[in-house]
């Protein structure tokens, strides 16, 4: 109960602050919104109310402010191999205070590196990808549904051919053959481009001069981008398809509203909260899908610390001497997808304004 | 009487069905009528008899299959741009369920700002005509910034009228504007209907099902059945003395709000349902369901005959083929 | 018990309260509400939208659902072995062996009340094998005389139809069949026709009032069509905002309306008979249900409101004999 209402409160105090912000900005903003803002304080109350939504809002919390500080916290470069140094570094085992010192808490990998240091920058790495194959591949796909279902006839038909084609093709396949053709062109491409290589390096938190890995993880996400639109394109036609017979769409067009408008004003807004479920769910699933591929040997290579390579290196091993490392990574990616999965849930209650008005209200109210 | 505003003429409407090569649904088939300046005009008929699509047609909502449509003896089916969009100023339309016909995103003022954004009307400010346009349609200053979510049935209602009237049209097709409401929001809104049309000489097409309604809102009626129109006419004496054997049924199976008088009163239950629009009986469509059927009834259709001036029934016991 | 039912009672209600508590606050969707129905009689419980009839009906055999709460009151009802219960207090068995059996509905909207993966014939059976030990064959039989009953034609072939093959009036007189398969003492038909089109509704109100004779049972009709009601009903039940203000026979209430709202409801109706010029409309809306008005619910659109209408709530009151009404016009204070 108190943490229904901690969190409540807590997002209360966020909505408020904003409208604080609007009404400074533009006079007039909260009156002429009371009811936007009554709502999001409803949906505020409804997610509260859940308490795996809660749970899972706070492991993104985490998880989001992990990879965004994480590189910075991470105490040791993942470019520095301390074996080198001291050979009782590979693969060392957890070290706990009591009974052992001098070594990092939960191990090393083979090249001596502190694993919780390194899985900073796999924190960024993952979550970045994630975004990126997430927030590209929707409105693409967002894009074609509107327009195939609100259109209908030949361009739905052709749009939707084209996106069971992108379905029935298998992405895993799609990402081995961009492995072997794409990588070497974007590294000709970013060592031609220093500025966009330095941006992109360092939003996955990488050294400026890993072109070779760089290119290996963006072929990974233009291959991800392929298969992950066409899921959105139905999903999107689908709802668009039973929208479009409102009859305020149908008033939009009396009102003489260009399609152009009608699409963005009065359609997207009523498909949209189905899709950022969709996209919070999509968020886990990316970062799995990335990380199976680079653990199959597709996306980045040493000594790039992505989640799924490192796993898959701690193979060689397991489970003698790699058992920590393999249940390290593999917590945390369970972590990072249950967090998504969790929020998702709950955002699927919040965003629809039915279930949200039946969750119960007693406190305060 | 005055001039048509709007005269539809052989108006055909057909719809492909899914699945389906060559079946058809014939929705409208070969409507002609006049709707005059001032007037209102009903279009009584079951679910299923093309009453909507009708309505919608005029509108340009559907796309007609053959026929024209003159507003001010202008044929607007073809129209496009510019010209479309001065007829959409001046055609408006109010839906039967103002729960959806309110995009429930946008709130009151967002709804409202539309048409006349669109259309350019230049205001200098907004805000306080919409205030005095909402009172007009008996809504306070209040609901402006709401959802519609937050408006009880009728208050929406209202919204939605206000929507149609807003850029002064000359001619609003309701359809069904009150079904979906309660008796006692349903009467404030028929009163307001009459009076928006007394201040704006507004001329409406009135669909309904409910033939108490249409009575007591327009100077003629028009009865359809599965996609014609049956018989049209001045709404008393279709009301006292209706001559098509199927609106004789329909203004039976009325529930009569006295006691006494309906239950005295002698009552044709109607036999059997319409049957469905993609194969319609041929003949006279109503003859598999009329107690006086020929056998004329069954090969031929009867033409729209006038039995007095600007009265018509198509019905082969009026007419002589 | 403190109360029994008296003679020709089937079902006694005393002072009903639900309550659906939301964000918005607490919905006193219906207010201790009182209410009796007898053997063989055709009750009409009518209000607009929001005003509890539903709710009312629901909470007859606990159908209320989440955020919503009995909070309070008894019904009590007569069970074809002349057990009297409390169907408000009775284990949860009890009512679900009641419910569909004893006590059924026919809903307002005949295609979800329908499962589309199921033949006609099959919801009959269920209905019946749920209740009852009896052979599947057999009610089977049954099924297609229940058909024939409700008027369907060719019931033979009609009982192997789902519900996407049969029409809107098909498909009620579907579930008015399913609800008849128990024989049930009591029939509850909330706004049966509403979805229909006139002519199909005139067939559904005939067939309702035969089979309620050929029956005997007692029917709750919900409904805010008042045509319908002087059609069909013996006594009449008056609701607004979660109370009921008005009882009367169907005619008395009709000539003699006493409350206000009914006065006023019965004005608003357009009657195709009479010629009329101006409708008359009750000013104003239905109060929020969270946080009704003190006093009277109706005060606030009341034309002859008076102090003590605001101020205190009135009661139930008998005027003449069967007629009752909750008003201080008719209070002497």
């Amino acid at each position: 109960m108190s943490i229904v209402k901690a969190v409540y409160e807590a997002l209360v105090k966020v909505i408020n602050f904003y409208v604080l912000v609007r009404d400074k900005l533009s006079p007039g903003w909260s009156t002429k919104n009371s009811s936007r803002v009554k709502e999001w304080k409803l949906m505020a109350y409804a997610f509260s109310k859940s308490k795996i939504g809660v749970l899972g809002g706070m492991i993104v919390f985490v998880v989001t402010l992990l990879a965004i500080i994480g590189p910075l916290l991470a105490w040791e470069p993942y470019w520095e191999y301390k074996v080198v140094e001291d050979p009782e570094l590979w693969y060392h085992p957890p070290c706990i205070p009591p009974w052992c010192s001098g070594y990092p808490l939960l191990g090393t990998d083979e090249w001596g590196r502190d694993i919780i240091s390194l899985s900073f920058y796999g924190f960024r790495i993952s979550f970045v990808i994630s975004l990126f194959v997430v927030f590209l591949g929707a409105p693409l796909g967002i894009l074609l549904g509107l327009v195939a279902g609100y259109k209908g006839g030949l361009i739905d038909e052709v749009i939707m051919r084209l996106t069971d084609i992108f379905i029935a093709f298998p992405g895993l396949i799609l990402a081995i053959a961009f492995a072997s053709v794409f990588p070497q062109r974007i590294r000709a491409f970013l060592e031609a481009n220093t500025l966009l290589r330095d941006f992109l390096s360092f939003i996955f938190g990488l050294r400026p001069n890993e072109y070779a890995q760089l290119a290996a993880i963006l072929s990974v996400w233009v291959a991800m981008v392929i298969v992950w639109w066409p899921g959105y394109a139905r999903i999107v036609r689908g709802s668009v398809l039973s929208v479009r017979e409102q009859p305020f769409i149908e008033a939009a067009k009396l009102v003489g509203l260009p399609t152009r408008k009608i699409l963005i004003k009065h359609v997207l807004p009523n498909v949209l909260s189905p899709i950022l479920v969709m996209m919070t769910f999509d968020l886990a699933t990316a970062t799995l899908f990335a990380a199976a591929l680079s653990f199959l040997g597709l996306g980045p290579q040493e000594p790039v610390p992505e989640l799924g390579y490192l796993i898959s290196k701690a193979g060689n091993f397991f489970p003698e001497r790699t058992a920590h490392i393999v249940l390290y990574y593999g917590t945390i990616l369970l972590v990072i997808a249950l967090g998504w999965n969790l929020l998702g849930d709950a955002l699927r209650d919040v965003l629809d304004p039915r279930t949200r008005r039946s969750i119960e209200f007693r406190e305060g109210g | 009487m005055s001039s048509p505003l709007l005269e539809v003429l052989d108006l055909k409407v057909y719809f492909r069905v899914r699945g389906s090569l060559f079946a058809k649904v014939k929705a409208v088939d070969n409507v002609s009528l006049k709707v005059f300046k001032g007037e209102t005009l009903g279009i009584v008929g079951e679910s299923g008899c093309g009453k909507t699509t009708l309505g919608k047609t005029i509108l340009l909502l559907n796309k007609p299959t053959s026929g024209k449509i003159l507003f001010e003896g202008l044929d607007v089916v073809k129209l496009k741009g510019r010209k479309l969009l001065e007829f959409r100023r001046n055609a408006q339309m109010v839906f039967q369920d103002p729960h959806t016909s309110l995009n429930p995103r946008m709130t009151i003022a967002e709804t409202l700002l539309e048409p006349l954004r669109e259309h350019k009307v230049q205001l200098n400010d907004y805000e306080e005509y919409l205030i005095k346009e909402m009172e007009s349609v008996g809504l306070g200053s209040e609901h402006l910034y709401r959802y519609p979510h937050e408006l009880s049935g009728g208050q929406k209602q209202r919204v939605a009228i206000l929507r149609a009237i807003i850029l002064r049209p000359k001619l609003i097709v309701l359809d069904e504007p009150t079904s979906a409401l309660d008796v006692s929001v349903q009467a404030q809104i028929l009163e307001l209907l009459r009076d928006l049309q007394r201040n704006h000489n507004l001329t409406y097409v009135f669909i309904s099902h409910d033939i108490s309604v249409v009575k007591y809102m327009s100077n003629r009626i028009a009865v359809m059945y599965l996609g014609k129109i049956v018989e049209i006419g001045n709404s008393q004496k279709l009301y006292e003395k209706p001559l098509h054997p199927y609106s004789v049924m329909l203004l039976s199976s009325i529930p009569i709000p006295d006691p006494l008088v309906s239950r005295s009163r002698k009552k044709v239950i109607p036999q059997g349902e319409p049957p469905s629009p993609i194969n319609p009986p041929p003949g006279c469509r109503f003859h598999p369901r009329c107690p006086y059927t020929m056998d004329i009834c069954k090969t031929k259709e009867p033409p729209l005959t006038e039995v007095e001036p600007g009265y018509y029934v198509a019905c082969w016991l009026y007419a002589h083929g | 018990m403190a109360e029994s039912l008296q003679d020709g009672q089937v079902l006694k209600v005393r002072d009903l309260e639900v309550k659906f508590y939301t964000y918005a606050g607490v919905v006193n969707a219906v207010s201790r509400i009182s209410f009796e129905v007898y053997e063989g009689e055709v009750v009409a419980l009518v209000g607009e939208t929001g005003c509890g009839k539903t709710v009312t009906t629901r909470a007859l055999t606990r159908l209320i659902e989440h955020p919503g709460r009995i909070e309070n009151g008894s019904a009590l009802f007569k069970r074809r072995n002349n057990e009297v219960v409390d169907l408000l207090k009775v284990p949860e068995e009890v009512i679900r062996d009641i419910r569909g059996n004893e006590i059924a509905y026919v809903f307002q909207d005949p295609t979800s009340a329908l499962d589309p993966l199921y033949t006609v014939g099959t919801h009959i059976v269920e209905t019946v094998t749920n209740h009852r030990k009896v052979k599947a064959k057999e009610v089977l039989r049954d099924a297609i005389r229940l058909l024939k009953e409700v008027v369907i034609p060719s019931p033979e072939l009609r009982v192997k139809n789902y519900p996407h093959e049969l029409s809107g009036g098909m498909r009620q007189r579907a579930v008015i069949a399913t609800s008849l398969s128990n024989s049930p003492k009591l029939l509850i038909a909330d706004e049966p026709t509403t979805n229909l089109d006139v002519t199909i509704q005139a067939q559904i109100l005939e067939l309702l009032k035969n089979l309620q004779a050929k029956y005997k049972m007692s029917l709750i009709l919900i409904t805010h069509n008042l045509g319908i009601v002087a059609e069909i009903s013996d006594r009449v039940y008056i609701m607004y905002a979660g109370k009921i203000v008005e009882e009367a026979l169907t005619t008395d209430l009709y000539y003699k309306p006493l409350h206000p709202y009914t006065q006023l409801l019965l004005r608003s109706v357009p009657n195709p008979l009479k010629r009329i010029e101006k409708l008359e409309s009750i000013p104003g809306v239905v109060p929020s249900l969270i946080n009704p008005p003190p006093g009277c619910r109706f005060y606030p659109r009341c034309p002859y409101a008076t102090d003590v209408c605001r101020r205190e709530e009135p009661s139930m009151i008998e005027v003449e004999p069967r007629h009752r009404v909750a008003c201080w016009l008719y209070l002497k204070r």
